[in-house]
């Protein structure tokens, strides 16, 4: 069928396709050094100690990544925490207490085909599941994002009263709170004998003509009160129609500023977040253990078998020692990953601007991805070069991270025959 | 407690539990494994539930409908009176970006994998390995940067210098071609949907937007790049040796070898390669909020200013959108298609991967 072609033909096509395959291979060292280069050239002016020890600021020479850095960490520790043991340990599962029935092993083959589909999942799908997951607990607990309450206090008066609402100013002589009952209530100063902020997850209602309303609120100037109830509807009715009110609070652990402080549902937190980064992760650190666990070799496991271990004992004394190394560089790598992570982040918390670094699981937090991308959507050419020099610290922590993976990699893969 | 001898001779005691207590143990640490085991199951089927049910409750709010989600062709959730939720302007963006991507990086990444597979010198791999790796390490928002600070300019500056003067004129005498006659003329009329889409490519007056899909797509072409590259070489190293020296006796040279035996043989796996870059950058989001823009539009015309799907979804979560509006919940709806879209894709691809490897391994 093939017509006979001339060898020196051939041979030039073979020439030309070479070249077409340099240019190839070369076009990507330069893209990687026009990025390199390109990100030095515009990061190094603002590159200094001042820029990892101060807060963001309006002024492109003021600001700096301090409250994103610590956030990124905080993110990782958590994130590194929570997927460690669990992808570890379904791994361990998987590849390890291999099921011998016919319709486990079907579940089984299926949560292997799974694991690999989750690590396709696109992160900002993740990032949504958080927000209902970890930001809303799935609404079992309420709302945490109250569009009227977002600053709701709660004050005991030297006369026994407690009086709860919005917050709307304060100063050395006297409290003015918001409330959707009894309007604007204003207290002195000296009548304070506590406050305290607090977390209302529902409003709830009864009015007159039978109803029963909850949900959060929308709008109340002590006349009226609109509601926005669960199916996202909103309903106005008189102050003058509400035969009761309640406002449960949010369950919590301390108070804000405490570090052991927790509350549920975790809001746009920290640990939400964290939790999210979890979830991007998980795949890529039950990939990584696998492969690490299937480089053990057999022969090992089926040894501490034959002198009577449990198969248990075999994982814990033999095989995950074996594999430990493996792990260690595959979730060294996952969280290269997951600080480099934006878009999930984005949805649970947006991007706020953050003057403190966190103090606990319940504060809100920056991260270096969330900070370069608003510094570089800015439309100032000066922001620009402010990210570009906080993308010159993140690929820092990258390379450090990569550097202590292939350390790892180095160092403790011992050879196994 | 039990006592055991050491290869040096020396003796020291080791803990012995009683059967009872390590078979409690084990099968504590069973349960928990089976605990973890279900969470990563749990997770899939959350995906799924969430999206599922706040997509449904989008539907039944009063200004949207079925029919008009996957039949009309306007995605105006914000602005105006009248809000429009029409997916397919945010699938044409999303369609675009990946694209230009895929543009890029398929036979880039291909014939880089045949560069590193079958021709390339070790210490040319020792380089470009390394490179491969740190372009796939790279986190998204760097290339989002990429794009808008150095793409775009470089792209606008090529267009001032060499395709405004020479190439769009082009574009406009096609256009009129296409348009004068009655047999091609549906194809660039401006009153259809599909007519408009060639007729807005074909614009020669049109100049890349500072938020372009082109940049934006090359962008995440650089970003798929790697995995185009190491999946498509895995699988063409995959390929048995005694098929190359089998061609290599007949007398093939090295690109008769790679192009007429080594890549039909590892095929599928490239393709699998494909699937699974182009899923990847379906969902690519940060890239595409930085520098494609935000103006949902059809459009086939890569100089446009496009919104894709997670676009949008960062639109509405970065910005003021009230917790609970049908805005907020059309989201949800978006992230259901996108989703569907990369699942698709990825199962897709991760089955034909898994047949190559049946074939190879």
């Amino acid at each position: 069928m093939a017509t006979p072609r001339s060898a020196r033909r051939r041979v030039l096509k073979n020439r030309l396709f070479l070249g077409l395959c340099i240019a190839a291979a070369g076009l990507s060292v330069v893209i990687l050094a026009t990025l390199l280069i390109t990100i030095g050239l515009e990061g190094s002016k603002y590159l200094s100690w001042r820029f990892m020890t101060s807060f963001p600021s309006r002024r492109p020479a003021e600001a700096g990544m301090k409250a994103a850095f610590w956030g990124s960490i905080w993110l990782c520790a958590i994130c590194m925490i929570t997927a460690l043991p669990i992808g570890v340990m379904t791994a361990i599962l998987l590849e390890e207490f291999k099921p011998t029935r016919r319709w486990l092993k079907l579940l089984h083959s299926f949560v292997q085909l799974n694991i690999g589909n989750l690590a396709g999942v696109p992160s900002i799908v993740y990032g949504i599941i958080g927000l209902t997951a970890f930001v809303n607990i799935f609404g079992l607990f309420g709302s945490p994002n109250l569009s009227l309450y977002d600053d709701a206090w709660r004050i005991r008066t030297t006369a026994g009263q407690v009086l709860q609402g919005e917050l709307v100013e304060t100063d050395d002589a006297h409290t003015v709170l918001m409330s959707p009952v009894k309007g604007r209530i204003e207290v002195n100063a000296s009548d304070i004998k506590k406050s305290e902020r607090i977390y209302i997850r529902e409003h709830r209602f009864r009015l007159n003509d039978g109803r029963r309303l909850s949900g959060a609120m929308r709008e109340a100037d002590g006349a009226t009160v609109t509601l926005t109830d669960d199916a996202g509807q909103d309903v106005t009715f008189p102050v003058s129609a509400i035969v009761s009110y309640t406002a449960p609070t949010v369950f919590q652990i301390g108070k804000e500023g405490d570090f052991y402080y927790l509350r549920v549902p975790f809001g746009g937190s920290v640990l939400a977040g964290g939790l999210t980064l979890m979830l991007v992760i998980l795949p890529v650190i039950i990939i990584a253990s696998i492969e690490a666990l299937r480089a053990v070799p057999p022969s090992l496991r089926q040894g501490a078998l034959a002198i009577g271990a449990t198969p248990w004992q075999v994982v814990q004394k033999i095989t995950l020692p074996a594999a430990v190394p493996g792990i260690m560089t595959g979730a060294i790598l996952a969280m290269s990953r997951a600080i480099g992570e934006a878009a999930p982040l984005l949805v649970i918390g947006g991007f706020l601007f953050i003057m403190f670094t966190p103090r606990n699981l319940m504060d809100d937090f920056a991260a270096m991805p969330l900070q370069i991308y608003n510094w570089a959507g800015r439309p100032q050419e000066e922001f620009h070069k402010v990210a570009a020099t906080g993308i010159i610290v993140l690929l820092t922590v990258l390379l450090v991270f990569n550097a202590a993976a292939i350390f790892v990699r180095q160092k403790f893969q011992k050879p196994l025959q | 407690m039990a006592a055991a001898i050491t290869t040096d001779g020396s003796v020291y005691q080791t803990r012995g539990r009683s059967r009872a207590v390590r078979k409690a143990l084990d099968t504590a640490a069973r349960a928990f494994m089976i605990v973890c085991a279900v969470l990563t199951i749990l997770t899939t089927f959350a995906i799924i539930a969430v999206l599922l049910e706040e997509t449904r409750r989008f539907f039944t709010m009063p200004d949207v409908s079925l029919g008009e989600f996957f039949l009309t062709t306007t995605w105006q959730p914000l602005l105006g009176s009248e809000k429009h939720f029409g997916i397919w302007p945010l699938m044409c963006g999303t369609m675009l970006v990946t694209a230009v991507a895929a543009a890029l990086s398929l036979p880039l990444g291909l014939i880089t994998a045949i560069y590193l597979s079958e021709y390339s010198p070790r210490r040319v791999r020792a380089v470009l390995k390394p490179v491969l790796e740190v372009l796939a390490g790279v986190p998204t928002v760097v290339y989002g940067y990429f794009a808008l600070t150095v793409l775009t300019p470089s792209l606008q500056w090529l267009e001032r210098v060499a395709l405004a003067p020479m190439v769009y004129p082009l574009l406009g005498k096609l256009r009129d071609l296409l348009g004068s006659n009655g047999v091609t003329s549906w194809a660039v009329d401006p009153q259809t949907v599909v007519g408009g889409l060639l007729y807005g490519l074909l614009d020669p007056d049109k100049r890349i937007d500072s938020y372009n899909a082109l940049s934006a797509g090359l962008a995440v072409g650089i970003m798929t790049l790697p995995i185009v590259c190491s999946l498509s070489e895995d699988a063409l190293q995959a390929v048995p040796r005694n098929l190359r020296e089998g061609a290599y006796a007949l007398g093939g040279t090295k690109f008769d070898v790679s192009t007429r035996v080594v890549l039909p043989a590892a095929l599928s796996g490239v393709v699998a390669s494909y699937i699974l870059a182009i899923a990847r950058a379906t969902g690519e989001t940060m890239i595409v909020a930085l520098a494609a823009g935000g103006l949902s539009q059809m459009t086939i015309d890569p100089r446009d200013q496009v919104q894709t799907m997670t676009g949008y979804m960062v639109q509405i979560f970065l910005g003021d959108t009230a917790t609970g509006g049908v805005e907020y919940y059309s989201s949800y709806a978006v992230a259901a298609m996108l989703f569907l879209m990369t699942f698709a894709l990825t199962v897709i691809g991760n089955r034909v991967l898994a047949a190559f490897r049946e074939v190879y391994h």
